[in-house]
């Protein structure tokens, strides 16, 4: 990584860069091209280049450094090099140019980096510190003192994170749009009342593996930001079904949720969705075990206009669910139903003679469906639009089935235990041999 | 493409076995060579794990590729969390546990923290039941051992412990493994340093001992299972005499079923040699001489070459005894003569020349009686390897006490 270095050893302030002057000993491209130009060009290379374009010479060294090509970076690649300087030096030189910076997985980064980083660039918008372990609330409240214009944040995976950071976060950044608080798990009801009250233009929240948020801080979530469109709370084990009626009440144009691993919902929250949030396209309930074919009858009645479900391991729905599917969501493209073992072939025939079958549906998983059998795929033989079938451990599936499938359907991906379909080579030789014989004879 | 996606399947599969069972400790390979049913190929009974041998290439294909892919940081490489690493990994070492970049990388993930000792060493055993010979496997243990005892040293107080240690682990004693019998009093002397910090890392040496004996059994002639059990009485239990009694003990029913693993053998003689070191204290702690052992193990071998004709590693073997037992003729005289029951100084220079003459003697008639029995039972026998063998021996005898005259 030769930006370290180049870091280290050259922090200049920006003034140089209109100071220079091209002497007759220079390059014929310094000469030829402007320097205005020059720095054009820089603006579109990634990190890497610019560093070794800043080893060239003293000229290119001010212009690739200068802050006007670091507008966008992105450290990731480098995470395990990345420490606390690299990022101080980084701030001072872009200063107000910087407007997304990603230190995903940096781990080694401390809040004093990120102190004088909210200070000195106070024009980010786009923030990443994906496991960046050992930030605390410091580093938030920093941003929220500095960063007015902050709309994206990303700080899953802290875990010193707690509910001051949310406060900080609600005070300073008004315009957030975007936060992602996965894993932080010191996170609870307060914090998120806090940020609530705060950050009204919230689009999209993500908390996945809240274990301390209830249903009253889900609560505040959905009645303070109500233009929240996307919403996971993927394993936050203790809502119950009172926090999904609170987002079927007040959040009615959400797009996308996720409720996966949320084992204590029951078909109500299905039920309060249904009569919310008419709007929803993509609903993920993977390991919600409660929901049944009522529920999931409430929901398709109203919700038509469903794109996206995972329904993995909804080990309680039967083919009569399907059938609602059928009926009422003719925008369904992708179903994920694997681990529904009371599924049958009279189910798949539903999807397969629906409105969303022939155009729409392009996903269809069924892994560890055990009753599927064959019938199921000739049912399946009119969904031109599928791309993808996933069939692994659905044990009465036959190789002659997929085959039969395969010329119906000759683009579609089966995903089975099989070896996948190859050209027999021996057919061609075969022939051809034949007919050597014949011209021998 | 659809090969790929099986790979990610076949992992997952894997993994999800793994997290069913985390007790699992065989493994192997069922000749299923192309997937009748769309099942799993991946068969859960008792603790014991199967794989379709038609898997096991797409697997290891798909585990290998995503590793390296990422390692080497190219561009469209997929993240990997240390979660996925240590899945990846162990997929890999499962089928091809030579892949010392699988283990490298299972090095830095214990390094930071993410992974334990003992969940590595766990994976290297159940490893060794299926690779018994892997050079790979017992190196990455040697590390893994070298770590476990510079952290229970760091985390023991202070310098007492280097002294402590030697006795600590004379404190684990099999008293069922040893027929030797033990002076209470020194029994108690042991009793008085408890051994309560490091249980866990004696427990895990004992452990790898017994995993050798495992490996051995079931490669013949496995030099890599044994010259790693040396190691681990050498490094992680500091050649304790108590040990090494053990470990004599329970290989002489070993060897005695494995008569041509010359490995096995070796493993004795390194005991043995050990144990000579350490005789003095042999004696003072045990009241064993150490020449009533050697004699011992001279009269089990040539009962083994009686029962068992023509086998060359238990000719090799009665060289190295009888070698060992002139040499401890000659070292158990010597200690004699500087013995405090000597009392007048001027006796000592006459004595000295006496028994010097007088080992001599006793050297000459162990020599001689060995050619007269080697004579007498071998060199008669019908077996013509055995003959050649026998005749060999008698050969090495005579240069041997050429190079002891001389």
């Amino acid at each position: 990584m030769n930006n370290h270095n180049s870091f280290n050893h050259h922090v200049k302030s920006r003034s140089e860069v209109s100071n220079i002057s091209i002497s007759d000993d220079d390059a014929p491209i310094n000469k030829k091209l402007p320097k205005e130009l020059l720095l054009r060009i820089f603006s579109f290379l990634d990190v890497v280049s610019l560093c070794r374009c800043a080893k060239v010479s003293k000229f290119w060294n001010l212009l690739a450094l200068d802050g006007s090509n670091w507008q966008r970076v992105d450290l990731f690649e480098f995470q395990r090099d990345i420490v606390g300087p690299v990022v101080e030096n980084i701030s001072k030189r872009c200063g107000g140019f910087l407007k997304s910076l990603s230190l995903r997985g940096c781990q080694s980064i401390t809040d004093n980096a990120l102190k004088i980083f909210a200070q000195q660039c106070r024009n980010i918008e786009e923030l990443n510190l994906n496991n960046c372990k050992e930030i605390t609330d410091v580093t938030c409240e920093h941003l929220g003192k500095h960063s007015h214009k902050l709309s994206w944040l990303d700080i899953s995976s802290c875990q010193q994170i707690t509910d001051k950071s949310l406060k900080a976060l609600s005070d300073g950044c008004h315009t957030l749009q975007f936060i992602n608080i996965s894993w932080c798990t010191r996170i609870t009801n307060d914090g998120l009342e806090a940020m609530s009250k705060g950050c009204h233009n919230l689009h999209t929240f993500i908390g996945k593996g809240l274990t301390q948020v209830t249903d009253e801080g889900v609560g505040y979530i959905a009645k303070n930001c109500e233009k929240l469109k996307k919403i996971n709370l993927h394993s936050c084990t203790n809502i119950t079904d009172d926090a999904v009626q609170e987002i079927g009440d007040h959040c009615h144009q959400i797009l996308f949720l996720c409720l996966s691993n949320c084992t204590r919902l029951t078909d109500a929250s299905l039920v309060s969705l249904g009569q919310g949030c008419h709007n929803l396209t993509t609903l993920e309930v993977a390991d919600c075990s409660h929901f049944t074919d009522n529920g999931f009858q409430a929901l398709a009645r109203n919700c038509s206009n469903l794109e996206k479900m995972d329904l993995e391991e909804c080990i309680q729905i039967t083919d009569t669910t399907l059938n609602y599917l059928a009926m009422f969501c003719p925008k369904l493209s992708a179903l994920s139903l694997s681990h529904c073992e009371l599924l049958t072939d009279e189910g798949i025939r539903h999807v397969g003679a629906s409105a969303c079958a022939t155009e729409h549906l392009k996903i269809l998983e069924l892994d560890n469906c055990p009753l599927i059998t064959d019938a199921s795929l000739e049912h399946l033989m009119g969904c031109q639009s599928l791309e993808r079938i996933e069939l692994y451990d659905c044990q009465l599936i036959t190789r002659a089935g997929i085959r039969r499938l395969r010329t119906r359907l000759p683009n579609i991906k089966v995903h089975a235990y099989f070896a996948p379909v190859t050209p027999p080579p021996s057919v061609g030789n075969g022939r051809q041999r034949y007919c050597k014989c014949c011209t021998i004879l | 493409m659809s090969s790929d996606s099986r790979g990610c399947r076949l992992l997952s599969d894997l993994n999800s076995v793994f997290r069913k069972d985390p007790e699992i400790d065989e493994y192997d390979f069922l000749p299923v060579l192309e997937p009748k049913h769309n099942r799993s190929p991946l068969i859960l009974q008792d603790h014991k794990l199967g794989l379709e041998m038609w898997s096991v290439k797409i697997l290891h294909h798909y585990a290998y590729n995503t590793l390296m892919t990422w390692r080497m940081k190219e561009v469209n490489a997929k993240f990997l969390g240390q979660l996925d690493l240590i899945c990846l990994t162990r997929a890999i070492v499962l089928v091809n546990p030579d892949c010392s970049t699988a283990w490298n990388i299972r090095k830095e993930l214990i390094e930071s923290g993410d992974l334990s000792v003992a969940d590595d060493l766990k994976l290297g055993a159940l490893v060794l039941g299926k690779h018994p010979k892997s050079p790979e496997t017992f190196s990455h243990r040697k590390w893994l051992f070298t770590t476990l005892v510079d952290s229970c040293l760091a985390n023991s107080s202070g310098s007492t412990v280097s002294n402590s240690s030697v006795n600590m682990y004379n404190n684990f004693v099999n008293m069922d493994a040893i027929d030797v019998n033990l002076d209470p009093n020194v029994q108690n002397g042991f009793n008085v340093e408890p051994s309560s910090k490091q249980p866990d890392f004696q427990e895990h040496a004992f452990k790898e001992l017994r995993n050798c004996q495992k490996a051995s059994d079931k490669y013949p002639s496995n030099y890599n299972a044994w010259s790693h059990r040396i190691w681990v009485v050498k490094h992680c239990l500091n050649c304790s005499l108590q040990v090494l009694f053990g470990e004599l003990h329970t290989t002489e029913n070993w060897v005695s079923k494995h008569i041509s693993d010359h490995s096995g053998f070796h493993y004795r003689q390194f005991l043995l040699t050990s144990l000579q070191k350490q005789s003095i204290d042999l004696k003072e702690q045990f009241s064993v001489c150490y020449k009533n052992l050697i004699q011992k193990e001279l009269a089990t071998t040539i009962d083994l070459i009686k029962c068992y004709e023509g086998h060359e590693a238990l000719w090799y073997h009665r060289r190295y005894i009888f070698q060992n037992l002139c040499q401890s003729y000659s070292a158990g005289t010597l200690l004699e003569l500087f013995h405090p029951q000597h009392e007048y100084e001027d006796d000592i220079v006459l004595n000295i020349s006496q028994k010097k003459t007088k080992l001599e003697n006793e050297r000459q008639v162990l020599l001689l009686k060995e050619i007269d029995t080697v004579t007498k039972s071998d060199l008669t026998s019908k077996d013509k390897f055995h003959k050649t063998l026998a005749q060999k021996y008698i050969d090495w005898i005579q240069k041997f006490s050429r190079s002891l005259e001389s």
